[in-house]
């Protein structure tokens, strides 16, 4: 918000004052409901304190930890209520709680409902025991598993129901990793780009269109731009990201074709200063205000790098391989985000700024002074009423490019969005429904405003054979009723599991499709939604662990897990830059089949993850057979880490095989070659008193290799960083 | 100018922008095919068939789509990068074709030998912002080449020696923005389209004529009134040049504005006085001419702004009559799928048998050549790459 205000123009001011506005009347509106809500238990809080029935003097007791069943990270703020009448006759039979952290102690033999926020609830019976009962609370926004309540099994990696794979933002920091964009560097299946600064991804084959970036399960694309650069949320605000390859159609609805990144908001306080070669420099922290049934946490991060590497350009003119600087690749990035969370309210705003120096390839000049400036708010209040979770958003994106050679083709864009949703369990049926509209305003009178609407219901079931079947259906003028359904099921094994999950989703056009893309519009077609018709996949998992030993260090950990995957895409829409309508087209069918795998292992002090997949993704355009862009057939990666005493050493590896940089048929004069890339960090945490003092020291392109993650546009080589993290 | 606009979006999220499509449009539609065939008059009888044709694919994958006068084949040589080819025109002489690409595309000059595959690339200015190339007459064994530089209103002069070695001449105060260049009598012309190309491309005036005299002296400037627009090409048949035009309109809002329609202009070169106008029929936008071996002059261009169909004028020369079997009513020719549905297509050229050739660009981009009888009916369709821009006969 003060980002926006600052802006100087009037059409902006009055934006970010109606914004402004929204915002605060949504934050109003919420505080209110969530006060209005928080006066109801108190009565029953008071009557019956957590000691009264969870941790009687005389009766028996057991740890619990809640924790998010898919990231795997902490639940705080957790309301425990008993559920019936067999606690013993002391304890009040309606009784109710809220933990500000994430384990406690509970008596045994009572049965219990655990609720948060944002998560379907669980209720069992806290059976005597003496290990620690973890409960996982499976996330509503993110219906990729069954809720589940099992033995906790350490690591990064938590999958659901999918081929999902989690990585914590703690792990990542020791494995040199201090930035939002450089985190899915570390994320098998995930194939980022970026050109200038920004950080796009293509998950499971898909075009970066096809992929959906949430926050805490909100869409942090616009639905407007279809637009989502990861780069924008600061490493601090988070606590980990999780990578789920395949449509997801329940959980986020139309633009989730080819899968779903999905970050997870921190619960902790920490603060980073990092440096890195070429003038990188960046700090950013979070700092948590806990009080008794509510937290603030306030997270804030800037970035400046002048990126004035040497690269060697072997495509010039003269046949000789030359070495030369990038210019005008400087970045200078500003990120606040606020999040009020308790049992009942959460309202998150992210505020981010960005300033891009827009670099042209190597062999043009035309951009060396061209500059863009980006501007993104997004503001999500959600509020608990009895059982019925009701939230609404106002997201904003704004750009301005200017050309100071050429001011008459300066230009600026701004997209708005807001949504207001409610969901609820009726019975064994999670029911979502929400309305919200989109509009984009631009200097070159473009305008599109459009409204849309969604209504979903899922269910899910079973013991040995855990299911969770859904429809939706999506609403969009211009685009009429869109409906959409995914089933899936996973069958608990020895050690591991097997499952199966098919889908059909849709991806609407966005106004990125209609105008963004085509700068020299000429018409603009009306198009179709395109349709996954058919989206499979069919995993196992097994695993392993040795637990014969008495200290915690564990001798061994083996997981395997490999998925065969399937998507057919009709009426895609691509855009062939060039094409006469100078507008993308609903062009034909494309498939994808492959093939993915990975593995993760750990013994004593040594830990290896790696993954690989085989990718065959095609569009089908009349006689033409196009390879997705920037899709490698094949690809791989690994992370190997050690640990000797307080040091932990760690090798990151990513091999990308050919890529073709054409929306045209596979031709080796397209493509990019094949590319390993090695990235060493060694780090050590040593403490002082309850503060964990992390230093990194990283180098990433270990063997200055050469290479280019989008045509004409150079990488960095090899590059050193020294970062330190504080974690009060 | 479109491939600026590509590397942008491929490049990066903040890569998109709308670009001054009042002026820069008009450029590309210019663009997509409009090239002059100054060279291609020779003295001697041209034969009636191609030994093969060429069709520059301008996009996406920039190369050259060789295919024979029959059959199905076909070959294709690679110019290189999307983010570093965006000519929308060629031109071919002897096995030797040149085209070039503007400032958003690297400024390059392109040399190709269709004999060999072998391509080559010659940096112009940074920032120049060339258009076209056309193949001139060289001296003492040297190929020469030239490349008007839009926005440094000069010219340059590519001597090629037989060793393959290049020697850059600049020339310079050639009007606001030159855009073609010819020989005549010994002497150099350029067509300057007097409009801004260096901001927005915004026409200023009528364009003009430049006459630089081999021997020095004072040049001579003929003006050109009734040609606008952003891009003009010429071609020339003896003493004679034909200096298109595509027309001038306002894209920056629906429904566009036609402010004027394409225009050809008839000039005697001895004598530098314009003899004639022709106009592009009303509501017609864009005037990319080409020189058939049945030495008509073939024209392709937008019947109005809002289907853009591609049309056909062929027109007799030197008066410039429309010939050819026609829709009724208009200009253009009734050219004919196997169901007799009409053909939109564009960058035609006819052999000379009368056999009219243009590309269709279809789903995908994906590139036809298409062959029409001279009473407009389909004998031929073959593909013919991906994202085709201009059509050339060998």
């Amino acid at each position: 918000m003060t980002v926006l205000m600052s802006h100087r123009r009037a059409g902006s001011i009055a934006l970010a004052v109606m914004l402004s506005a929204m915002a605060l009347a949504g934050f109003v509106c919420a505080v209110s409901l969530a006060v209005m809500l928080s006066a109801m238990p108190v009565a029953a809080q008071t009557a019956a304190r957590l000691d009264d029935f969870v941790l009687p003097a005389t009766q028996p007791s057991r740890a619990l930890c809640v924790r998010d069943a898919v990231s795997g990270e902490p639940v705080t703020f957790a309301r425990l209520q008993t559920q019936d009448h067999t606690a013993p006759d002391s304890l009040a039979r309606r009784a109710s709680r809220v933990w500000a952290e994430s384990c406690g102690l509970v008596a045994v033999n009572i049965r219990l409902s655990i609720t948060r926020l944002g998560y379907l609830p669980w209720q069992g019976l806290i059976a005597a025991a003496d290990d620690t009962l973890m409960v996982g609370l499976q996330p509503i926004a993110a219906p990729l598993a069954a809720a589940e309540t099992r033995a906790w099994i350490p690591g990064d990696d938590a999958g659901g129901g999918r081929n999902a794979v989690v990585l914590s933002v703690d792990s990542a920091r020791r494995l040199g990793v201090h930035s939002s964009g450089s985190l899915v560097q570390l994320l098998p299946y995930t194939f980022p780009r970026s050109a200038r600064g920004e950080v796009s991804l293509s998950l499971r084959g898909a075009r970066r269109e096809q992929v959906a970036v949430t926050l805490d399960g909100v869409p942090l694309t616009d639905p407007s731009t279809g637009i989502a650069d990861l780069a924008d949320v600061p490493l601090a605000a988070l606590s980990s990201v999780t990578v789920a390859p395949g449509s997801d159609p329940l959980g986020n609805g139309p633009g989730a074709a080819g899968g779903v990144l999905a970050l997870q908001s921190g619960n902790t306080s920490v603060a980073t200063m990092r440096m890195a070669s070429y003038g990188d420099r960046s700090v950013e922290g979070a700092w948590k205000i806990s009080g008794a049934s509510s937290a603030l946490r306030l997270t804030a991060s800037h970035r400046v790098a002048q990126n004035d590497f040497d690269f060697v350009n072997a495509s010039g003119t003269t046949g000789t391989r030359t070495e030369e600087q990038r210019v005008n690749n400087d970045v200078a990035r500003s990120s606040v985000m606020a999040q009020w969370r308790s049992s009942h309210v959460q309202i998150t705003a992210l505020g981010s700024r960005t300033k891009l120096g827009l670099v042209g390839p190597v062999n043009v000049r035309d951009y060396d002074e061209d500059r863009s400036t980006t501007e993104r708010l997004f503001v999500r209040a959600s509020a608990q009423a009895g059982g019925t979770l009701l939230s609404s958003g106002v997201r904003s994106f704004a750009l301005r490019y200017t050309d100071p050679s050429r001011p008459a083709f300066n230009t600026s864009a701004r997209a708005l969005a807001a949504d207001v949703d409610a969901r609820r369990h009726l019975g064994r049926l999670l029911v979502h429904g929400g309305v919200g509209t989109d509009r984009l305003r631009t200097s070159r009178e473009v305008s599109q405003d459009r409204r849309r609407g969604f209504v979903s219901a899922t269910a899910s079931g079973g013991r040995v054979l855990e299911w969770t079947a859904g429809a939706r259906a999506d609403a969009i003028s211009g685009s009429g009723v869109l409906p959409s359904f995914s089933l899936s099921a996973t069958r608990e094994l020895a050690h591991g599991d097997v499952g199966v999950r098919m889908a059909q989703a849709v991806r609407v056009p966005t106004l990125y499709d209609l105008y963004f893309s085509s700068p020299q519009r000429l018409t603009v077609r009306a198009l179709e939604a395109e349709r996954v018709s058919f989206d499979g996949e069919l995993h196992g998992r097994w695993h392993v662990r040795s637990t014969s030993q008495a200290n915690d260090a564990t001798p061994l950990r083996l997981t395997l897990e490999g998925a065969l995957v399937a998507r057919t895409t009709r009426d895609a829409i691509v855009w062939f830059p060039g094409n006469f309508g100078w507008s993308p087209a609903n062009v034909g069918t494309e498939q994808l089949r492959g093939v993915e795998a990975r593995a993760d292992a750990a013994f004593r002090t040594l830990s290896v993850k790696a993954w690989s997949t085989v990718y065959e993704a095609t569009l089908m355009a009349g006689a033409l057979r196009i390879p997705t862009p920037y899709v490698p057939r094949v690809a791989a990666g690994t992370t190997t880490s050690v640990r000797a005493g307080p040091v932990i050493a760690a090798l990151s590896s990513r091999w990308l095989g050919r890529r073709p940089y054409t929306a045209g048929p596979r031709n080796p004069d397209f493509e990019l070659p094949a590319v390993q890339l090695l990235d060493v960090a060694v780090s050590t945490a040593p403490r002082l008193g309850t503060r964990e003092f992390l230093l990194t020291l990283g180098v990433e392109n270990l063997t200055n290799r050469a290479w280019q993650s989008v045509r004409g546009f150079p990488a960095a080589g090899r590059v050193w960083s020294v970062a330190l993290t504080l974690s009060p | 100018m479109f491939q600026a606009a590509h590397t942008r979006v491929e490049g990066a999220l903040r890569g998109f922008r709308f670009l001054a499509a009042r002026r820069s449009a008009p450029l590309l539609l210019a663009s997509l095919a409009l090239v002059a065939c100054g060279d291609d008059g020779g003295v001697e009888p041209p034969p009636l068939t191609p030994r093969g044709i060429v069709v520059l694919d301008g996009f996406i994958q920039p190369g050259l789509t060789l295919l024979p006068d029959s059959g199905t084949s076909s070959q294709r040589i690679a110019l290189g990068a999307s983010d570093e080819f965006d000519a929308g025109s060629f031109a071919v002489r002897n096995d030797t074709v040149v085209a070039a690409s503007s400032r958003g595309a690297g400024d390059l000059l392109y040399v190709v030998a269709l004999q060999t595959g072998n391509v080559r690339r010659v940096q112009m200015p940074a920032r120049s912002n060339p258009v076209r190339a056309r193949l001139l007459t060289g001296s003492g064994g040297r190929a020469l080449v030239g490349v008007p530089l839009r926005d440094s209103a000069s010219l340059v002069l590519a001597s090629i020696a037989p060793s393959g070695a290049f020697t850059l001449e600049r020339t310079g105060n050639l009007g606001l923005c030159p855009t073609d260049v010819f020989q005549s009598g010994g002497d150099l012309w350029v067509v300057d389209a007097n409009a801004t190309c260096a901001s927005d491309y915004k026409p200023l005036g009528a364009m003009r004529l430049i006459r630089i005299p081999s021997g020095g002296g004072p040049r001579q400037i003929i003006p050109l009134d009734g040609l606008r627009g952003s891009d003009a090409s010429v071609i020339v048949q003896g003493d004679m040049a034909y200096i298109s035009a595509g027309g001038d309109a306002d894209f920056s809002g629906f429904p566009f504005q036609l402010i004027a329609s394409g225009a050809i202009a008839r000039v005697d070169l001895r004598s530098g006085t314009v003899l004639g106008t022709r106009t592009m029929p009303t509501g017609s936008y864009g005037a990319s001419t080409r020189l058939g071996l049945d030495g008509r002059l073939h024209v392709s261009l937008f019947e109005n702004l809002n289907s853009f169909s591609n049309r056909t004028i062929s027109y007799t020369l030197p008066d410039l009559t429309p010939y050819g079997t026609r829709i009724a009513g208009a200009d253009w020719l009734a050219l004919r799928d196997a169901a007799g549905e009409q053909v939109s297509c564009g960058s035609s050229l006819a052999d000379g048998l009368g056999r009219l050739h243009c590309i269709q660009n279809r789903t995908g981009s994906a590139t036809f050549l298409m062959v029409f009888a001279p009473d407009g009916s389909l004998v031929r369709e073959v593909a013919a790459g991906q994202g085709g821009v201009d059509l050339r006969f060998r």
